[in-house]
């Protein structure tokens, strides 16, 4: 058995998590405390937010959009490595799909936002950064809904979490692991609508 | 007595409030809440202002920019270039989705349009404040809502719950039975 030098697991945390990255020491005056520890404070709060930013880019949806109607196999296509793909004549399919249809349930209350390109706080849940996203106004958000919210002045889009009193902006990056945000009296957060469906370039 | 007045005309008149300065607001959050005006094309003059606006300028419409640009400069008000694109497409929604509250809907203008309420029989101060927050929380667009026996009446009403807080929002002049 050897004695002394460093042992696995022991000291700080090289990540420190309300900051988000690795982190050092130093000594500074006490004069300037105050100053660091604001800046500091700051630094995790804008950390919390922008971390999701998707630009509110509006790309109006058609009221009445034009139907492109294409046919749906309903054949499965297996991802696995069994088999390839189903016969696309199985059975002569007829039936057809707009995806206007299926991804715009309610067009009045339909908005498209786009996600930030180098977004990635919401990767686990399948919004890829750049990726686009179909938001409902009309549905009302629960807990688990992924959300459009506005943090102070800011567009989000996160996982919500109601449990009690506790409502909380979630993201979903378990790699990256960013810090939720949560309501407390005099944070600004509204939200504007639940995201139905998720649109990336594979 | 209920009979008879059931059988008369109702008309429901819905009305945006702040139209223009309201949509802007609706895709810029950091807008909400905010004094702000809307140009008309090449920004020649005031054609919308929010609420905050209307408070702190001497603004009628279609008063020329030039005369209040340095004043509303000042005052930190934000003046924005119109967008008819955004307002075509925000009064579509707000249209669409009005003609779930009536079979006949009568589009007025960008921002208004007539129900007929004839024959619906319910509270109208709660049918009213119905159709205010789903057009509230579908489009995001706030609005007022006015019942008149007459399309006139129904301005009128619109009217008095645009300009009368008590109102919150939504006037039934049905009910007053000495108008009728």
């Amino acid at each position: 058995m050897s004695h002394g030098g460093k042992r696995p697991g022991a000291g700080r945390e090289s990540i420190n998590s309300s900051l988000g990255e690795p982190t050092f020491l130093a000594r500074m005056p006490i004069s300037i405390k105050p100053k660091v520890v604001t800046f500091l404070d700051e630094f995790k709060r804008r950390r919390a937010l922008s971390i999701t930013q998707p630009q509110s880019v509006l790309i109006a949806a058609a009221i009445h959009p034009p139907l492109l109607e294409l046919p749906l196999y309903i054949g499965k296509v297996s991802a696995g490595r069994t088999t390839g793909f189903a016969s696309p004549a199985q059975d002569y399919e007829q039936e057809r799909l707009d995806l206007n249809k299926k991804m715009v349930t309610n067009a009045p209350a339909t908005f498209f936002y786009t996600v930030g390109k180098s977004d990635d706080s919401m990767i686990d849940d399948g919004i890829m950064p750049g990726g686009l996203l179909v938001v409902d106004r009309s549905i009302t958000a629960k807990s688990g809904k992924n959300v459009i919210a506005i943090v102070d002045g800011e567009y989000v889009v996160k996982r919500l979490y109601k449990r009690n009193d506790v409502i909380e902006l979630r993201s979903m990056n378990k790699e990256r692991n960013y810090p939720p945000i949560r309501y407390k009296e005099g944070l600004e957060l509204l939200i504007e609508g639940v995201a139905t469906y998720a649109v990336n370039a594979l | 007595m209920r009979s008879t007045l059931s059988k008369k005309q109702v008309y429901a008149l819905a009305d945006v409030n702040s139209m223009y300065a309201s949509c802007e607001q609706v895709f810029n959050p950091k807008l909400r809440g905010k004094p702000i005006v809307v140009l008309s094309n090449n920004d020649g003059c005031i054609i919308a202002q929010s609420k905050e606006a209307k408070a702190i300028l001497d603004i009628y419409m279609c008063r020329p920019w030039f005369e209040l640009e340095k004043e509303a400069a000042k005052l930190g008000v934000i003046a924005m270039s119109s967008n008819y694109e955004l307002y075509a497409d925000m009064s579509n929604r707000f249209m669409d989705t009005l003609r779930q509250f009536s079979p006949r809907v009568e589009v007025y203008s960008i921002d208004e349009s007539f129900l007929d309420m004839t024959g619906i029989n319910k509270d109208l101060n709660v049918y009213g404040q119905t159709i205010k927050n789903t057009v509230k929380q579908w489009t995001g667009l706030p609005i007022c809502v006015g019942f008149g026996h007459s399309k006139t009446l129904a301005k009128l009403a619109n009217h008095c719950a645009k300009k009368q807080l008590i109102f919150n929002g939504v006037c039934d002049l049905t009910s007053i039975t000495s108008i009728t």
